[in-house]
């Protein structure tokens, strides 16, 4: 009996990782289009800056801090010296020269922090806490809780003024020159708010999970595959991040930990073969979640979540 | 220090290598006093903490043989890129070269196909890995085989503890099932049952769910049935679980990397693992083979490396290095069929690992003769425990930890 | 020269090897509605690109009441009072009606957009129930609506509308057409870029006709409605309205 119950919070704590990760790949397709091939490669940096810190007498707090600014930084030098220089002339050539940031961000990793593996110490220690019948390390109740949080305030956030003049950059770059706003600093700003986010998340995965430079692409691939099912809002990324936790760990607990990945990866196949077929709105004051640029009346989708 | 050391590690092997091995160019090979190796490991990818391990050994590992020898080692490193299809072509390309014998692939998926073309050409080929079940004419291997080292020691240890029960996590490919495979053969012959087995995808985090499973089946001890990092991930879902059972670390994760990971993550019942000579050479006892040609190496390796410490796959790769050089040497030519040939006649070679017999018959080399088990601790290091010894005669011990 | 003019001097621009305006002239002042008539591939929106900043003209100069905008981007000419309603009305699809006129308002601030919000209600009275409506969700006429709105925002004194009228219907080009009319009563400069020159000509003071990158013809409206080759091209061979 309380095997389903650890099956349960398992998922739903891999699903709020999920989330995590998720969440820079929306903002970033919120706020410019791109595709956050980086949101890995900064994970990982989170971690192993972190670590490289703490492990000379640095307090976590101004480490946590260092690391984050730099990952910031990182991200800006990449889109002034990089992403700026280059037309975006399609979607595709957009994505491959993201791609091969990733690759050679993680190879930057590894040489500068060396391949092995790193994990950090909880922020919270002590023993496993017991929650409705299953065992949850006290870090992941944190990372929970700090999921919830971060997706409130991007919320939120995307609901200020700036946050639609971040999201009218996206939706039309003209438009938004039209009316005053700078597409390119608004796209560097979201690039470096989805980067120190992605440190961040680092820091919060690192206890839960030893990670070395090759970690980064798995984890930008889960990311990615939480926020396309979600449609690449932040509250959609946030049920599809749940759902492929919750499907993943009830896969391996009921049917067979060999299909745990194959369960995910049937879902990103569904995604893309029928995008209009997954899709989450919420019909409050009709606030869409979900990213449409079309700007012709929509057909008339059911509802499904 | 290291770090500076890492980047310039990382620099030749983005500029190809050949000019940072400690080698440098040589004259021909036909003059029987130059061998030339080529080497391959994975440093990049997931075996890339391996990977980069094994070229820091090799480098010390080809200086050491050639002031030991007298024979020059000619050297040409690549990256495997934990790519069983970049093995391949590495092959292919060493092949052409003409090289004397290589050193490597390492993981079980790389050695499979890269040696089918070694065996065509009849060039000695070392993986450093013990995985493969049978060797051809021109696969060598430093080490027991599988069943043996991953399934027979550490069988025996859990028979010895009284431990029956036994539970295999594993990562689903090649390496990870052949752990479990190895470990389902050798249970019935030591009384121990498999009472679990659970498999997960290499570089998996959360295991809570398979773990759940094998706690249901009240296991006594519970086997890492994986390389690397992935025991990290087993020992944190067990201290979530509650999990007391002791573990047993998998092979190939057995050294001061992980071990310094695992020291906040030891679980109540104890972390066990086999060691190898090189591993331990302040605790080998005295009479073991290779007690102290490993405490050598391991003093020139943590004065090479500023403080850092070897571990089993680099002693491979200096045992495979040594043993290559030495033949060479005794064959008084480098051609790739008298090299093999000289290798199959070497016999009471010792090396950091132990003593080696090769023959016809024998291209493992490695005689099993005692297995050394120690218990990992909080601080990072690793405690000699247990000496099993193959003829079951009792054997130095210290008391069991 | 102190009366309010949007002057366009001698512009010479265009895309990668070749000019597509070959020295244009052009002025509207505060107060008027100029036509400006062509057929496509004529130069119309790169003209409109050219005030709007979207594009740096090869040679020439755009001036609003004295001053050159020479190197201003888009952003800043909006805050000298330039706006543009571009061919495709640049809306921001998935925002909603009234969060695409709020940023209209964006370089000036909360409080103005709180008060501009009202006047451009009055100028377009169905945009009040569509503004919890998301913007990708409207019909022509009322994007149209909404692309104007989103202009007048920023409390423009030079409107450039580049084809309003297209997709709409008669009815709903009249409608906007009639309040460009009023907009123009009450001060502002209003540059018509159209095909449909029947009915833009009703409501202008003066046009022009642009072609093959120069100015053909320019006059007052009245006289271009008679004119045999205008009324030719543009206006389906009879004079009528």
């Amino acid at each position: 009996m309380s095997e389903t119950a650890q099956f349960l919070i398992t998922g739903v704590v891999a699903g709020a990782a999920y989330a995590l990760l998720s969440l820079t790949w929306a903002l970033v397709r919120k706020v410019s289009g791109q595709l956050f091939f980086l949101s890995g490669s900064m994970v990982v940096l989170g971690v192993l800056g972190t670590n490289a810190l703490t492990e000379r007498g640095w307090p976590m707090a101004p480490a946590v801090v260092v690391v984050v600014a730099s990952a910031g930084a990182v991200t800006f030098a990449v889109d002034v010296l990089i992403l700026r220089r280059i037309a975006r002339q399609t979607e595709l050539s957009g994505t491959l020269v993201m791609l091969a940031l990733a690759f050679a961000m993680d190879e930057l990793l590894s040489l500068g922090f060396g391949p092995e593996p790193r994990q950090l110490a909880p922020a919270v220690p002590g023993p496993p806490v017991s929650f409705l019948g299953a065992s949850l390390q006290r870090q992941q109740l944190l990372i929970v809780a700090a999921t919830a949080v971060l997706i409130t305030a991007l919320v939120l956030a995307g609901r200020s003024r700036w946050g639609k003049a971040m999201r009218a950059c996206a939706e039309n770059p003209t438009g938004a020159m039209l009316v005053g706003i700078h597409p390119t600093a608004v796209r560097t700003v979201g690039l470096i708010i989805a980067a120190a986010l992605g440190a961040l998340s680092g820091v919060l995965l690192g206890p839960v999970a030893a990670m070395g430079a090759s970690s980064g692409f798995l984890l930008s691939l889960k990311g990615f595959i939480a926020a396309a099912l979600g449609g690449w809002g932040f509250l959609g990324a946030t049920v599809a991040g749940l759902f492929l936790g919750l499907t993943e760990s009830l896969t391996a607990g009921y049917i067979s930990s060999d299909l745990k990945d194959v369960v995910s990866l049937a879902l990103l196949l569904l995604v893309l073969l029928g995008k209009d077929s997954i899709r989450l709105r919420r019909r409050v004051r009709n606030v869409r979640v979900s990213d449409d640029r079309r700007e012709a009346p929509l057909p008339s989708h059911s509802v499904t979540d | 220090m290291s770090r500076i050391a890492l980047l310039t590690v990382g620099a030749c092997v983005v500029a190809g290598t050949v000019g940072c091995s400690a080698a440098g160019q040589s004259s021909s090979e036909k003059d029987g006093r130059t061998v030339y190796i080529g080497a391959m490991f994975d440093l990049t990818g997931p075996f890339a903490p391996v990977g980069t391990a094994e070229r820091q050994a090799f480098t010390l590992a080809v200086a050491q043989a050639e002031r030991d020898t007298g024979i020059r080692v000619r050297t040409r490193v690549e990256d495997s890129r934990t790519s069983p299809d970049t093995a391949v072509k590495i092959t292919r390309e060493f092949l052409r070269d003409k090289v004397s014998a290589i050193v490597g692939p390492t993981p079980t998926q790389l050695c499979d196909p890269a040696h089918r073309l070694t065996d065509a050409s009849r060039t000695p080929m070392f993986c450093i890995t013990p995985f493969p079940e049978k060797t051809t004419p021109s696969l060598f291997l430093v080490d027991a085989p599988r069943v043996t080292l991953v399934g027979d020691v550490p069988a025996r240890f859990m028979q010895k503890r009284g431990w029956r029960r036994v539970a295999c996590i594993y990562t689903a490919d090649a390496g990870g099932k052949g752990y479990a495979d190895a470990i389902n053969q050798a249970a019935p012959k030591y009384g121990l049952k498999v009472v679990a087995s659970e498999s997960f995808q290499q570089g998996d985090t959360d295991l809570t769910a398979q773990l759940t499973k094998i706690r249901a089946a009240k296991p006594d001890v519970v086997y890492s049935c994986s390389s690397g990092a992935n025991l990290i991930a087993v020992l944190k879902g067990m201290a979530q679980l509650r999990m007391a059972q002791p573990v047993f670390a998998g092979h190939a994760s057995v050294n001061y990397d992980i071990a310094h990971l695992a020291a906040p993550n030891l679980p109540p019942g104890g972390l066990f693992s086999d060691a190898s000579p090189v591993l331990i050479p302040d605790q080998v006892p005295s009479g073991m083979a290779g007690a102290a040609k490993a405490k050598q190496f391991a003093d020139a390796y943590v004065k090479a490396h500023g403080g850092k410490r070897p571990d089993t796959v680099a002693g491979y790769v200096a045992d495979t290095v040594a043993i290559i050089a030495q033949a060479a040497k005794a064959a008084g030519s480098t051609d790739r069929k008298s090299l093999a040939r000289q290798i199959e006649k070497t016999c009471g070679y010792e090396g950091v690992l132990g003593r080696y017999c090769f023959s016809p018959a024998n291209h493992r080399g490695l005689a099993s003769e005692s297995n050394m088990i120690v218990r990992w601790t909080p601080t990072g290091t690793f405690t000699l425990t247990e000496v099993l010894s193959s003829q079951n005669a009792p054997a130095p011990s210290p008391s069991a930890g | 020269m102190n009366a309010p003019v949007l002057q366009i001097s001698d512009l010479v621009a265009g895309y990668g090897a070749a000019d597509v305006l070959h020295g244009i002239d052009l002025h509207v002042g505060g107060g008027e509605v100029v036509c400006l008539l062509g057929s496509n591939g004529a130069g119309k929106t790169t003209l409109a690109r050219c005030v709007a900043g979207l594009l740096k003209p090869r040679s020439g100069s755009v001036t609003a009441d004295g001053d050159r905008l020479d190197g201003l981007a888009p952003s800043q000419r909006v805050r000298r009072g330039i706006a543009l309603v571009p061919e495709d009305r640049g809306l921001f699809g998935g925002l909603t009606v009234a969060d695409n006129l709020e940023l209209g308002g964006f370089r000036h601030g909360r409080r103005h957009a709180v008060d501009r919000l009202p006047l451009v209600m009055d100028i377009f009275p169905p945009l009040a129930s569509l503004l919890r409506r998301s913007a990708g969700t409207l019909s022509g006429g009322e994007q149209q609506m909404t692309a104007i709105g989103r202009a007048l925002m920023a409390d423009p004194r030079y409107l450039v509308l580049d084809e309003p009228s297209l997709g709409l219907s008669p009815g709903m080009t009249r409608q906007i057409l009639k309040a460009m009319r009023a907009l123009a009563d009450d001060g502002i400069g209003i540059v018509l870029i159209e095909q449909n020159a029947a009915l833009a000509l009703g409501v202008s003071d003066r046009a022009a006709v642009i072609q093959r990158g120069r100015i053909a013809v320019t006059g007052s409206a009245r006289t271009l409605m008679s004119d045999p080759m205008v009324i030719h091209a543009y206006l389906g061979g009879r004079g009528s309205v």
